[in-house]
């Protein structure tokens, strides 16, 4: 071997073994090389009760006097759960279900149960410590009545409608700035900015856009939230009130039209209540945008953000007011906003009757 | 080859030897050099990236974290500041010591007793006095056009009243140990004219009593202003770091710790991102002495022993703000100086009266008025600097006049700014002479750093 080629292989050889180094110790300072796994997140996706049909069932075509099934599968596709919920130390503190109900037309069918409808669905949704939420099947048995009439090959639909509650959370890590004019020169850990979600936060309503913003009203400085919210799923969207039971909901007296395409929202910053308004939201078109706030009444809020002060003028009159004092003015805080509602989906088949001869 | 090599050689020396002879006016760098003031450095792993929450915590150190941070002053001089802690949602996290509710300290209320009296030529004449509290007088008295007042203070009063912190006091007055000062604020004609001026004994143009003579004008100006001075340790911590010299070479260095508690944990949330931010303020000074010219006549061609030209520095003198040029142009009977100021450092100047305000849990907020403003606290040549009463640089024996007469140069958007100083020569001189020229700027200045941290429910 030449004393060149001796050399090159010899700078090589120095160089890879000062990579393994480097490789083994974590880089210059060392460390631990500790990495903790990333967590996945489980608010995402624009549904929360998926339906579809499995296979070929109730199959597209059938004959008179023919028995057939058609098997439904439910998956719980969102990050809520439908059924019993407990606290942290295992104690159960309610219980939900959905309702699923057929409609079809009885001049052609029959099914198997005197009352196919089901009152009892209930499914876990994803979390923390479960990446896909629980699914189950319902099977009807379908029976195609003998043809009457001139029709040659009539078709009837079979739909399945599921009524459920349902609820969307969003958490998110949000800018707040007190800084209305954005004058001050200071460092910032943060600037304030709209928020755009296209993923959705696992549930059919979702939450597609967060504005903060500060403003002085009362002479002070407060944050607000602008939230659109969407249906994105393509079903209809049933109010929700603490009085009301699934039942009386889904399947009562019809929804009265106050009901439909409302929700409830609440929000909070960091634990702290906002205020969104006393009233349900109402969807336009799908549609909605709220405003959350946080107080700016409260002369008991003793935040780092105002001060209710109380003290007298020259003129020995008493003056009330809010004082911005010596605080954080601009950090990053957690968004925590909870829409609940309940949620009607449903999936329907055509079934052609061909008639025999 | 060798000719050629030689040739080489030889080439070089006759370049580098251009120019005129004999020793020239300063252009040599100072022994402290760089661009460095203090800086602030995270410790590896404090705060950690990622911490827990526990709902039912295990033992006391649970939902705690450490925040360490090494403050170290790598210039030359010595640095008097607060290091603060903010960023971090306060209704979520808590700090050690911060209190973000305390609320902003008053300016003081001084009954000003105001004497008028009618002077038909020069409009009104006001004056009078004002009892701050025992160690603190300011009387004045002025008219329309001019307003001049003074200030005489006790330091070891004001100092009791500025920090709260024993090991801190104790430090700061050693530093400032062995100065008598007397303060006067000239005010200019015009809005916002003030200049400072100093005199009095035990203060030399060394480099160190120019830094320490402005660590010691900042707390007297703000424990006078601001109750308990201009550092509020509920908001941060004091610090006060020798610069790098014989005692501390490469700068003293601190540690300081904040520990973090996550007071509480928001109904659905699973996790959260805080930030942290450090941000420093302190006092420092930019010092430089270079060799100038003073030749009166610097277009005859007699046999002189130096001559007149520019001074340029690359490398900084020790500070975030550095002098990069001084040039000077002479005349008989006076020399202009032009002084040429950057901030070459990553951080922000701010004008020395408005440090209070680079607290970022202070509800003022920071205008351009605050930021980029420096301050000619000392510029003279040697000889005429008289150590006793009535010295100081603008004092009738001093020989230097700057404009803007308030002596701060204001930085543009790319940090740069200059003065430009007149040097009477006081004697009729027919030759030229060497001289060191002390030129001593002050100024606040602060940096930040930022940790990001995911706190995450354990439970």
């Amino acid at each position: 071997m030449s004393s060149k080629r001796y050399k090159q292989l010899s700078i090589l050889f120095i160089v890879g073994i000062c990579f393994l180094l480097v490789a083994c110790t974590g880089g210059p300072g060392g460390g631990s090389g500790y990495t903790p796994p990333k967590d996945k997140p489980f608010r995402v996706g624009k549904e929360g009760i998926s339906m579809r049909f499995m296979g070929d069932s109730p199959p597209a075509t059938v004959y008179p006097e023919d028995t057939f099934n058609a098997i439904l599968f439910l998956e719980n596709v969102g990050a809520y759960t439908v059924g019993i919920t407990v606290d942290p130390d295992g104690t159960k503190i309610g219980e939900e279900h959905g309702i699923l109900s057929i409609t079809y037309d009885s001049f052609y069918l029959l099914t198997g149960a005197p009352d196919p409808n089901k009152n009892n669905i209930q499914l876990r949704g994803k979390s923390l410590t479960e990446a896909r939420g629980a699914g189950d099947t319902h099977e009807y048995t379908f029976y195609a009545k003998p043809l009457q009439g001139q029709r040659e090959h009539p078709t009837t639909p079979i739909i399945f409608t599921l009524c459920y509650p349902y609820e969307t959370t969003l958490i998110q890590d949000v800018c707040v700035d007190l800084d209305y004019y954005n004058m001050d020169q200071r460092d910032k850990v943060c600037q304030i900015k709209t928020i755009s979600l296209d993923k959705g936060q696992g549930a059919p309503i979702a939450i597609t856009n967060v504005e903060p913003r500060a403003l002085i009203v009362n002479g002070i400085s407060i944050v607000e939230f602008v939230l659109d919210i969407e249906n994105v799923a393509g079903g209809n969207v049933i109010s929700w009130d603490d009085v009301s039971t699934t039942e009386q909901k889904c399947n009562g007296a019809k929804p009265d039209r106050d009901d439909w395409n409302a929700l409830t929202i609440s929000a909070s910053l960091m634990g702290q209540q906002l205020d969104c308004g006393n009233k349900p939201v109402r969807l336009v078109e799908n549609k909605a945008k709220v405003r959350c706030r946080s107080s700016d009444r409260d002369p008991l809020d003793t935040t780092a953000w105002s001060r209710y002060n109380h003290e007298e003028n020259d003129a020995g009159d008493t003056v009330d007011s809010y004082v911005l004092i010596g605080s954080a003015k601009n950090f990053i805080s957690s968004l925590y906003v909870n829409l609940k509602y309940y949620y009607q989906s449903s999936q329907s088949k055509q079934i052609e009757i061909l008639r025999v001869g | 080859m060798r000719k050629a090599i030689i040739l080489l050689v030889l080439a070089t020396f006759l370049l580098s030897s251009c120019g005129s002879f004999g020793p020239s006016g300063g252009g040599s760098e100072d022994e402290y050099t760089g661009t460095d003031g203090v800086n602030l450095r995270l410790m590896p792993g404090t705060p950690p990236s990622k911490v827990y929450f526990f709902s039912n915590p295990y033992s006391d150190e649970d939902n705690f974290f450490p925040l360490t941070v090494e403050i170290h002053n790598k210039g030359a001089s010595v640095a008097q500041g607060g290091l603060y802690i903010s960023g971090y949602d306060p209704g979520f996290i808590s700090i050690e010591g911060v209190n973000v509710q305390e609320e902003d300290r008053k300016w003081w209320d001084c009954d000003l007793d105001v004497t008028w009296l009618e002077n038909a030529a020069a409009g009104w004449f006001a004056g009078g006095s004002c009892v701050l509290f025992d160690g603190l007088v300011v009387a004045g008295g002025g008219n329309r056009k001019e307003f001049d007042w003074s200030i005489g203070a006790d330091l070891g009063k004001i100092i009791g009243y500025a920090t709260n912190n024993d090991y801190e006091e104790n430090k700061l007055l050693k530093v400032l140990d062995g100065l008598d000062v007397h303060f006067v604020r000239n005010d200019g004609p015009g809005p916002n004219r003030m200049g400072i001026d100093f005199s009095g004994g035990g203060v030399t143009l060394s480099r160190f009593d120019m830094a320490r003579t402005a660590v010691w004008y900042l707390n007297y100006m703000y424990g006078g202003m601001i109750q308990d001075g201009w550092i509020n340790e509920a908001h941060g911590r004091q610090f006060v770091l020798w610069g790098d010299s014989n005692s501390f070479p490469g700068g003293e260095q601190d540690y300081q710790t904040f520990n973090a508690e996550i007071m509480n944990w928001p109904h659905g949330l699973e996790q959260t991102e805080q930030a942290f931010l450090f941000t420093s303020c302190y006092l420092y000074t930019t010092y430089a002495s270079p060799q100038v010219c003073i030749d009166p006549f610097p277009e005859s061609s007699d046999r002189k022993v130096c001559s007149p030209r520019t001074i340029t520095y690359s490398k900084g003198q020790a500070g975030p703000v550095a002098i990069t040029k001084i040039e000077q142009e002479n005349t008989p009977r006076t020399i202009f100086f032009t002084i040429h100021v950057e901030n070459k450092g990553k951080g922000r100047v701010y004008r020395m009266e408005s440090l209070n305000k680079c607290d970022p849990l202070v509800a003022d907020r920071v205008t351009a008025k605050d930021l980029n403003q420096v301050f000619v606290g000392y510029i003279g040549l040697a000889q005429d600097f008289l150590i006793g009463a009535d010295a100081g640089p603008m004092s009738d024996r001093a020989h230097f006049r700057c404009q803007p007469d308030t002596r701060l140069i204001r930085l543009d958007d790319k940090g740069k700014g200059t003065i430009v100083c007149e040097y009477r020569i006081p004697y009729v001189m027919k030759s030229a002479y060497l001289s060191p020229l002390v030129v001593s700027l002050w100024y606040g200045y602060s940096d930040t750093i930022m940790k990001k941290v995911t706190i995450k429910r354990a439970n």
